[in-house]
């Protein structure tokens, strides 16, 4: 078996008084995109900033490619942090090719892949403008060029998508994708859940600072999986045979969630609703939990209620 | 190649291109150079005026010997016996112009001058000339005339200890030279220290520190900015210099600059002027990557820049005159002793008198160990203060800071009330 990409054992970091991180292990192998989920506040950029040596946990080991973080290590991982930026007064190519160089990259070849990186993202006409004129979405597509312009093993990438419009999130997810491809470690943190469900092997679910979940997403989402059905069309699915009970299924407009009695399988139901002229269905899936409803089960509150909760904190700090 | 020497190209390459600093650097120095080769083109293009020949001369009061023969005159007298004459011969074109010595003289030292047309300039030097020669030889004074009109041409101080020459006469450059000399190096020294402060500023503001602090340690950053940005200013003081040596060189040819080749820019003025404002630039880039990573702003930040780069600047340029006229005093003395003041302090004593060695060897020493101590605590709260947002900083927070034995790198972002590092 290769070697993990990161090992995180038993890490915890207070502030204060105030518990960030409390108790946190896991693993990321290489070739995989981890998903690190939870609501703002949770403790996942301060697990990131662990991982990358920015600050130490009070607690805990942490092994990047088997090692404490070094100088080598640090030209392995690309890094795009939660709040991101980019030198404003200069050309695009300029910055790309500076912090590539300060990666480990001779000039030339920092130029060579920041304008080969530019063509992916089409922007390669505009490598020269300066930094200003770009749109937001536009910096964002250059900084995330700028997190993988050294090919490094392991790019870890704080909240990527926010803030970018569909188009452009849907190119930097290929883009990340190709990137597993070639075998490199993602590491991707989200408030968003559904951002990253689709694509993510493996996840880790944090709340408050702890470990809610963790495994494989197919995993997770079976051992989370409700035996039923989410329908949508018409009759009454209460009286449906082997239904135990029915809620509105929540990531579904008019679907109905049909819990099913342990002893039937779902093709049965699909039949008998095919039999009885009293229903009529439009649509018909097994009930797959989305990573949204299993972080309510397991945490028992909803992610935006804790990030109000933590907002009203932070702000009083401010 | 090293991290530190990257970021080093880095700074230098991207704010030389700056129009700030282009300006001070390059072009206030090209707008003088400029301003120069105009006047001089104007003066030099001006034809010169013939000097007058043909003078006639009417002494009633009997000084000029018509037979003595002045040195360095540009006409000969001719004598009239009185005005009228003189007055026809110049109505009908025989002479130029002519004077008149009036009997009362000796009393009130009139001297009236009759011409139709204007008169060049050295006409009255001639006649100044003229009167000087014939009085001294009556007197039975024994000097050639060049002394007698200017007995003291130059008065040179020899400095035993640096060998050092200085000149008395031409004072207003010999004061200026200096002065100028300390600004220009102050402002290089404020400017680069200036631009290591705002750059620690945006970074932070753009939030591209932490990709920096993530690829770099912070102790490269802040040295490699450190250097690149002192190189700055080391490049702005050599094209200084070269405009100096410039001026130095033509300037005395233009008439009303000649009093320039009395100034001297000499190499220990110029060694000490690397030395001590190096030193005070490392002092000063310490307390402001301090400034910068703490600041939140650039408004913010410039107000703490004004109160870290005024006091070793104000007290000597206010108590200048403590420094020309005793610049080994005790005041003057004082303030080329405490590292905040000594750089412009020092020099400009150097540059005016001979200061003492081991004065110098001890401000320098006093330099060198508070530079090292700003550089060690500023070292730590850079670290610290690096990914710090929003936060009200306390002095005493500061110190607990400083006094730590290991410093980590804090963060205000997603930290919720009442934590702290």
């Amino acid at each position: 078996m290769t070697q993990s990409a990161i090992s995180v054992e038993r890490v915890s970091k207070t502030y204060g008084t105030f518990k960030a991180v409390d108790d946190i292990s896991f693993e990321v192998n290489q070739g995989e995109i981890f998903a690190m989920l939870g609501p703002n506040g949770a403790g996942k950029s301060t697990t990131i900033r662990m991982i990358l040596d920015i600050l130490r946990p009070d607690s805990g080991k942490i092994a990047v490619f088997g090692e404490k973080m070094n100088e080598a290590i640090k030209h392995r991982i690309g890094y795009l942090p939660e709040e991101r930026g980019l030198y404003r007064e200069v050309s695009v190519i300029e910055v790309m090719v500076y912090l590539g160089t300060l990666k480990g990259l001779s000039r030339p070849e920092a130029k060579k892949r920041a304008m080969r990186l530019l063509e992916q993202l089409e922007l390669a006409d505009k490598a020269k403008q300066k930094v200003k004129s770009f749109s937001k979405g536009m910096q964002q597509k250059v900084q995330f060029a700028v997190t993988i312009i050294h090919d490094p093993d392991l790019i870890i990438v704080d909240e990527p998508f926010s803030g970018l419009d569909p188009v452009n999130t849907q190119l930097l997810k290929n883009m990340v994708k190709d990137l597993r491809q070639k075998g490199t470690a993602v590491v991707m943190s989200s408030h968003e859940m559904f951002q990253v469900e689709e694509m993510a092997d493996r996840l880790l679910m944090i709340n408050r600072g702890k470990l809610a979940l963790y495994g494989g997403v197919d995993e997770v989402r079976k051992r989370y999986a409700t035996h039923g059905i989410i329908v949508e069309g018409s009759g009454d699915w209460s009286r449906l045979k082997g239904v135990e009970r029915i809620e509105p299924a929540s990531n579904s407009r008019n679907g109905v969630l049909l819990h099913l009695n342990p002893n039937i399988q779902t093709d049965a139901v699909l039949s008998e609703i095919a039999q009885n002229s009293a229903y009529h269905i439009s649509k018909f899936e097994e009930a797959v939990p989305s990573l949204y409803d299993i972080f309510i089960r397991v945490a028992g509150e909803r992610p935006e209620d804790i990030e109000a909760e933590y907002k009203q904190k932070v702000g009083k700090n401010a | 190649m090293p991290n530190i020497i990257k970021i080093a190209i880095r700074e230098y390459l991207y704010n030389i291109r700056r129009p700030t600093f282009l300006f001070t650097a390059f072009g206030t120095p090209a707008i003088i150079i400029v301003t120069w080769l105009l006047v001089f083109a104007a003066f030099g293009n001006e034809p010169e005026r013939e000097p007058l020949t043909q003078v006639g001369m009417v002494d009633l009061a009997g000084i000029i010997n018509p037979d003595f023969a002045v040195d360095g005159m540009t006409f000969t007298p001719i004598p009239y016996p009185d005005e009228a004459t003189a007055r026809q011969q110049l109505d009908a074109g025989q002479i130029q112009a002519y004077f008149v010595i009036p009997a009362d003289y000796r009393q009130f030292g009139n001297l009236p001058i009759y011409s139709y047309a204007d008169l060049p300039a050295d006409f009255q030097t001639n006649i100044h000339r003229l009167i000087v020669a014939n009085v001294s030889q009556q007197a039975g004074v024994n000097l050639p005339i060049e002394r007698i009109l200017n007995p003291v041409s130059d008065n040179i101080v020899v400095l035993l200890d640096t060998g050092r020459r200085l000149n008395t006469t031409g004072f207003i450059f010999a004061f200026l030279a200096p002065f100028l000399f300390s600004i220009l190096f102050w402002i290089a020294m404020q400017t680069t220290g200036n631009f290591l402060m705002n750059g620690l500023v945006e970074e932070k503001k753009n939030r591209i520190i932490e990709v920096l602090v993530t690829t770099v340690t912070p102790s490269q950053l802040l040295i490699g900015k450190i250097l690149g940005l002192g190189i700055l200013g080391i490049t702005q003081i050599v094209v200084w210099l070269a405009v100096a040596f410039f001026a130095l060189t033509f300037g005395p040819q233009i008439s009303f600059l000649e009093g320039l080749k009395n100034v001297q820019l000499p190499a220990d003025l110029i060694i000490a002027g690397f030395v001590f404002f190096g030193l005070g630039y490392l002092f000063n880039a310490g307390l402001l990557a301090m400034v910068g990573v703490l600041a939140g702003s650039e408004q913010q930040s410039n107000q703490y820049s004004a109160l870290i780069l005024l006091p070793g600047y104000l007290p000597p340029v206010f108590l200048i005159v403590e420094f020309l006229s005793n610049s080994n005093g005790p005041i003057a003395t004082l303030l080329s002793m405490i590292p905040i003041t000594a750089p412009f302090s020092m020099v400009l004593r150097i540059s005016f008198g001979a200061v003492p060695m081991e004065q110098i060897w001890l401000s320098l020493g006093l330099l060198i160990i508070s530079t090292l101590i700003v550089g060690w605590a500023s070292g730590k709260i850079f670290r610290w203060g690096l990914l710090l947002y929003g936060k009200k900083i306390r002095l005493g927070e500061l110190l607990r800071v400083v006094a730590s034995r290991k410093v980590n790198i804090s963060t205000s972002i997603s930290q919720p009330a009442g934590s702290e590092a």
